[in-house]
């Protein structure tokens, strides 16, 4: 069993061109046994939605795996992820992964980087995704 | 004199019986039923309209200080309504939700956006009120009613409210809306937009 998880849309900063900007999408396990989690991340395109990626991870007990998009596909574009995560932690209804989602501008000159946005966990809701669907995209690894 | 606790026991469709308990009146032994408590039903939001029947007297209390009436306490929702995270991952966006509110940051050419992305395969609709605090007054500025297509997203940008406290109400047809706000800030001179302000899914609170 999985739920799904949604930031909602959101603006990504477009910088001038010595200064990329990329976003990161972290699940993180916070157990430590492996879990598997889907990530997809889609931008707004008029009024609709076009996909730009859709992974499903493994991730190693107490560790995270990183979906990084890089500038062209999301650089001033309004974008949205959403993560289908397993709900079967040790924890009852705990979630053993945890999502995260940062733009990240990394400076070409000295290739140093900062952070724009971080979009913790909390930021992320719950939406009911038929059943179906949910078991597809997440469970237990 | 001597001091009677009255304990008057409404009802009301769900959420079990309110139970108000008042200090009564410096009265004799019999008191009268209040007069402000005759409605047949009780709106939470409306303190004065309390249910009259069942009212049992309690046995006289110990002396205490005198306190006033309490108002009727507005209905809460349960609390695995109120609380949003990933401890309690079941999906609860539909609704009057609010962000609470925030000051717009002041700056040039500073836009509020605000967007409700759809997850859904059916059609649904939100109401967006964007509010704005006037001295002690709170104006609705912008009022619309979207209709969001299946899997589709309707965005609202508002120009000028720079520097200004403002509030973002939604209501939401479908737990499969999801509401988002940002303020950007665009640069002309080299065509950067930069997210000054960002209001996720979880900053719209029920209400």
């Amino acid at each position: 069993m999985a739920v799904t998880l949604t930031t909602g849309m959101f603006p990504v900063a477009q910088l001038p061109a010595a200064q990329v900007v990329t976003v990161r999408v972290f699940l993180a396990n916070l157990e430590n046994r492996p879990h598997r989690g889907t990530v997809t991340v889609s931008r707004l395109s008029g009024t609709g939605k076009e996909r730009l990626r859709v992974e499903e991870l493994e991730v190693p007990g107490e560790d995270a795996r990183v979906v990084e998009l890089p500038s062209e596909e999301v650089e001033g574009h309004t974008i949205e992820v959403t993560v289908a995560v397993p709900v079967d932690g040790f924890g009852a209804g705990q979630l053993p992964l945890v999502p995260g989602v940062a733009v990240v501008s990394r400076f070409t000159g000295d290739d140093s980087t900062s952070i724009l946005q971080w979009i913790s966990s909390d930021g992320f809701v719950p939406v009911p995704v038929p059943e179906a669907s949910a078991a597809a995209t997440g469970g237990t690894g | 004199m001597r001091r009677i606790k009255q304990r008057l026991v409404l009802t009301r469709a769900r959420g079990g019986p309110i139970i108000r308990i008042r200090r009564a009146r410096r009265q004799p032994a019999a008191p009268e039923p209040e007069p402000d408590t005759t409605a047949a039903t009780d709106t939470p939001s409306d303190p004065a309209g309390a249910a009259e029947a069942p009212v049992d007297a309690v046995p006289e209390q110990p002396e205490q200080p005198e306190q006033l009436a309490q108002p009727a306490q507005p209905e809460q929702p349960p609390a695995e309504e109120s609380s949003q995270g990933l401890g309690d991952h079941r999906p609860r966006l539909r609704g009057l939700r609010t962000t609470g509110l925030f000051t717009v940051p002041a700056d040039t050419v500073m836009q509020l956006v605000v967007a409700i992305s759809s997850l859904s395969e059916d059609h649904h609709t939100a109401d967006l009120w964007i509010r704005r605090v006037d001295g002690a007054r709170r104006d609705t500025i912008f009022f619309r009613s979207l209709e969001v297509p299946a899997h589709s997203v309707q965005r609202v940008t508002v120009d000028g409210l720079s520097g200004q406290t403002v509030e973002i109400d939604v209501h939401l047809s479908s737990d499969l809306l999801v509401p988002t706000a940002a303020v950007t800030q665009f640069f002309p001179a080299d065509g950067a937009t930069v997210v000054a302000l960002y209001k996720s899914a979880g900053d719209f609170i029920l209400v």
